[in-house]
């Protein structure tokens, strides 16, 4: 039997994938992992945790758009 | 500054709001709609940072450090999740033309007057301090700017400027009747200062960053030298608990979904459904990016300013004025009247339909039912007054605001105002989500669970702002109310450790959650809940059949409903909407002419409105009035609308039956479609397999006829002859008798080839040694290869273990290929070949071994098909049947054996065949059928 294709993304699929983007993201921003990045370091003169959590959170935007690309 | 340069900027501004938003109306009229795409939608969701984001942030900052990074990264959180959550409350309200939170909240349950109006009064109370914010930043920004960073009498400014948006929230903000019209003015105005804002922050942000201080990198070293700031790159020095953080995110996402003007713009002015694709990471990234200063402005002005004893919610307007570039000032005055004014106008209308809809309106239409003569006429009216009553709650949200401002607001910190606000809505979040996702929530847990919450949230929340001299005594905080410990504002029933707003979010939300799950679960949820359960939380999954079926049964004269609808719409949306019911439900009229130009008089004749129609009346009049009014009006044409409990539980069950059913005979056409599938491939390889048997057939009669037709001619010569020379005779008669037996040996073959790719073939397997049956088949050739002068060596040593094989049909394959082999070697002393022998690894290989003319590389498969015959073969008469190979592999193959060969052009030919050890073990003696395929 040939393979079968690979169905287009569902609503119910990309809604899934959202909701764990969501929660994935949540976990990455809260203690207590939040806590490894809460010192006094700094990248490139800004505060560490600053960075992180702008960092992360742009991360989850790029994440989201690409999860919901796709035709209008 | 000049005052008047500041006052003629401001009102410049806003006239040029006025301009937009008039512009967009024409355009929206004219059907050209500059609103109706994902930019501007995720634009004026940006109404979300307000003043306090503007000036507040930079002052949290300043003193808290990062933590003010969470009320936007809420938001930002919950965005991925409003495929689902958002979409979700978008369909519903849209489907059942509900225009606020409060109608969201009194239509999932039951439709309750005064759920909606518990929902508004919790609104009002929590969101007008948030406006006085909003103004006393306008006003303090005012003063700032004229007249020096301490401000003083900031009255007049305050007092003008919400005039100016009264009155533009009157012309562009309750327009019509219809409450699910949409304001496009309104919206592009709101996208516009959304732009506005981020671009003067921006501007002012670089300004900073880069103009007073060298970069990032400077900045933040400066800072750094500080311990006053350095201890605010953490959350652990800051004192910015793990709980705070937590709650800050968690309050964030609640109110970006549930805050009135959040509810306005995402839901009510969402014009495709589509647009939150955009929106879900577009507004997120318009978030992140105004976040991006807001720590280098607080740090700067801390370094710049610390020593002056500033407000630091001033610094965004200190900065520029204090470095002498007034312009860049005047241009951040503006972005913060952009924030400012956009939440000010957008929450104003949405807290003025609710107030009309569920603080008036279910009042008003209660009143005719005790003085039924005069109700068609109290009814045009009514319609009047909801517009002029939503005129007036602008007015009077605005002015409350306004009083909060100057009579509370100006002594009172208003610090956390905007937080405070954020958990009075929060309040709504269990019903909402329960609302969405859990059909056994009832309008009695709901009701309880917000009264309490709401209760709470004013005794932790609210209260402790309230202390200070010439109001609360402070002992209040200290020794509880009434001196009770356990009343303690800061420190309900002794839960001490705990922030001031994840205490008062923890017992909110305790009592919220618990009364609305416990007293849900208590009683059972009456019919009509149950209905609107099943329309809310399936609303993806199919229409709901409950609403249709078990909506008002009452025969109601349809002049009665027509004249109701007149009264509220007016006769050309009445018209309008009535043909768009009967194109959906062509059944439900008598006669459409009928419902839509019958005069009043006619109505005698009228039949009884449809069931149906009823309930389309009942959501349009919603749209405009709210769905508890909506109920109470149609109640008093339609009697009240009975809804049995049973009916709606069968319903619902069947409802719930047919999906299932439904989800059965998909899965069954599935497997219909696979068996199809199956069944197709099976035909193809059917018609492939006849195609060979034809190909067969014909190449075998073929065989036979060649001897068959020398058989004939010569008998037919010896018959017509009798005078033929005995030599003569004697010649023909031998080749008609070799002829004879080489189409016996033909058929046996053919026979034997058909037993084989039936699978009847047997074998009759015993342990046999090899070198014995290589011997015998090599005598057996010998006199062959003598005759034409062939060399034929046999190395097949005796050691090798034993093979349990069929010894006649093995050596039947090791004549044929050695046979083949003499075929081809060059007749005259040349011609060598080797029949050898060796052990695998649990088997046994033979190769015969020839220096023929070799087989090219195409043709090493086709030789073991049937009836090949190599194509040099130039004799008139082929020297062999062309089954040989074929049939000798089917008997390796029997074997579990394999055969193949390796050759070259010119270079001989090795046969090889691969006997395995183990074979014996296995049963099988018949070949598999997949073997055959």
């Amino acid at each position: 039997m040939p393979p079968e294709p690979t169905p287009p993304t569902t609503g119910q699929q990309r809604g899934q994938r959202l909701l764990f983007a969501a929660g994935l993201f949540a976990a990455l921003l809260n203690y207590p992992l939040l806590a490894v990045f809460d010192h006094d370091g700094r990248v490139a003169g800004v505060p560490m945790l600053y960075l992180y959590i702008l960092l992360t959170w742009l991360l989850l935007i790029a994440l989201t758009g690409w999860l919901v690309r796709g035709r209008e | 500054m000049n005052k008047l340069l500041v006052i003629t900027f401001s009102f410049g501004y806003l006239a040029l709001l006025f301009g937009v938003a008039y512009a967009a109306e024409r355009r929206s009229a004219a059907r050209k709609s500059l609103v109706a795409n994902p930019y501007v939608y995720a634009l004026s969701m940006a109404v979300y940072c307000t003043a306090w984001a503007y000036y507040g942030s930079v002052g949290r900052a300043a003193h808290q450090g990062l933590s003010f990074v969470g009320i936007y990264l809420g938001p930002g959180l919950l965005a991925p999740a409003w495929w689902l959550v958002l979409r979700k409350i978008i369909r519903v309200c849209r489907q059942q033309r509900l225009t606020s939170i409060a109608d969201f909240i009194s239509a999932r349950y039951g439709k309750s007057a005064s759920l909606g109006a518990l929902v508004t009064g919790v609104c009002v109370l929590g969101v007008v301090p948030y406006i006085a914010l909003q103004i006393k930043a306008i006003a303090n920004s005012f003063v700032v700017l004229t007249s020096g960073p301490h401000p003083t009498g900031a009255t007049g400014p305050a007092l003008f400027t919400a005039g100016a948006l009264a009155v533009f929230t009157v012309l562009f903000g309750v327009r019509s009747v219809e409450a699910t019209e949409r304001h496009e003015g309104v919206v592009l105005a709101v996208a516009l200062e959304s732009l506005v804002k981020l671009l003067a922050f921006l501007l002012l942000g670089g300004f900073v960053t880069f103009g007073l201080f060298g970069g990032f990198a400077d900045l933040f070293d400066q800072a750094a030298a500080e311990p006053a700031l350095r201890q605010l790159f953490t959350f652990k020095s800051a004192g910015t608990s793990g709980a705070e953080w937590l709650t800050l995110l968690v309050l964030s996402m609640s109110a970006v979904l549930l805050l009135p003007r959040q509810f306005q713009v995402a839901v009510v002015e969402n014009v495709d459904e589509n647009h939150l694709r955009k929106a879900m990471w577009l507004f997120p990234l318009y978030l992140l990016v105004i976040n991006i200063f807001v720590l280098p402005i607080a740090f700067g002005g801390m370094l710049k300013l610390g020593g002056r004893a500033l407000d630091a919610d001033t610094f965004v307007l200190a900065l520029p004025l204090a470095t002498g570039h007034s312009w860049l000032a005047l241009l951040t005055y503006l972005g913060g009247l952009s924030a400012a004014s956009s939440m000010i106008i957008v929450e104003t209308i949405a807290l003025s339909v609710m107030m009309s809809n569920h603080l008036l309106m279910p009042l008003l239409v209660r009143v005719p039912a005790a003085r039924p003569e005069g109700q068609r006429r109290w009814f045009a009216y009514l319609s009047r007054i909801a517009l002029t009553s939503r005129r007036l709650a602008v007015l009077l949200v605005l002015a409350l605001a306004y009083g909060y401002y100057a009579g509370v607001g100006r002594q009172l910190p208003l610090v956390n105002t905007g937080l405070v606000s954020f958990a009075a809505v929060a309040q709504f979040l269990p019903a909402v989500l329960g609302g969405l996702y859990w059909k056994g929530g009832t309008r009695r847990g709901a009701t309880l669970g917000i009264l309490a919450g709401f209760g709470i949230w004013f005794f932790t929340l609210v209260l402790p702002t309230l202390v200070g001299p010439g109001r609360l005594p402070v002992s209040v905080l200290s020794d509880g109310v009434g001196g009770l410990a356990w009343l303690r504002p800061g420190a309900l029933f002794g839960l001490d450790g705990l922030d001031y707003l994840s205490h008062g979010l923890f017992w909110s939300w305790f009592f919220n959650v618990g009364l609305y799950v416990g007293l849900s679960l208590a009683w059972p949820p009456t019919a009509l809940e149950l209905r609107q359960a099943d329309v809310f939380v399936d609303v993806f999954r199919r229409r709901s059949l409950a609403e249709e079926v078990t909506g008002w049964q009452g025969r109601t004269p349809l002049p009665d409903v027509r004249a109701l609808l007149y009264g509220f719409l007016g006769k050309k949306r009445t018209n309008q909407a009535l043909r768009a019911f009967a194109e959906r439900f062509p059944d439900a009229l008598p006669s459409n002419v009928e419902l839509i130009h019958a005069t009043p008089q006619a109505a005698t004749a009228a039949s009884p409105a449809d069931p149906r129609l009823l309930t389309y009346a009942e959501k349009l009049l919603a749209g405009t009035l709210g769905p508890a009014s909506a109920r109470l009006l149609l109640a008093s044409v339609a009697g009240a609308e009975e809804i049995s409990y049973d009916n709606v539980v069968g319903i619902l069950k069947e409802s719930q039956q047919l999906l299932e059913a439904n989800r059965q005979l998909q899965k069954q056409s599935r497997q219909l479609q696979r068996l199809t599938d199956e069944l197709r491939q099976a035909y193809d390889q059917l018609q492939v397999l006849d195609m060979q048997k034809d190909e067969f057939l014909y190449t075998v009669t073929h065989e036979l006829r060649t001897p068959l037709t020398s058989i004939r001619a010569l008998a037919e010569i010896l018959a017509d002859n009798p005078d033929l020379e005995e030599d003569e005779r004697q010649r023909f008669q031998h080749t008609i008798g070799r002829e004879a037996e080489r189409l016996t040996r033909l058929i046996t073959l053919v026979l034997d080839l058909e037993k084989y790719e039936s699978g009847q073939a047997t074998l009759s397997r015993a342990p046999l040694t090899l070198a014995d049956v290589a011997q015998e088949a090599a005598e057996a050739v010998e006199q062959l290869a003598r005759e034409r002068g062939i060399a034929l060596r046999l190395d097949v040593p005796a050691s090798l273990p034993p093979l349990s094989a069929d010894r006649d049909r093995l050596m039947q394959v090791l004549i044929n290929l050695l046979s083949n082999a003499v075929k081809a070697c060059p007749p005259g002393g040349t011609g060598r070949i080797a029949l050898l022998a060796w052990p695998a690894a649990d088997a046994l290989l033979l190769c015969v071994e020839d220096n023929g003319h070799g087989i090219a590389l195409p043709e090493q498969h086709l030789i073991f098909d049937k009836f090949f015959q190599a194509p040099n073969q130039t004799m008139r008469k082929p020297a062999g049947t062309g089954l040989g190979l074929a049939i000798s592999k089917k008997i390796v193959e029997l074997h579990h054996g394999r055969l193949w060969v390796e050759s070259a052009p010119g270079q001989g030919a090795r046969f090889f065949v691969e006997l395995p050890l183990a074979a014996a073990s296995r049963p099988a003696t018949s070949l598999a059928p997949a073997a055959r395929a």
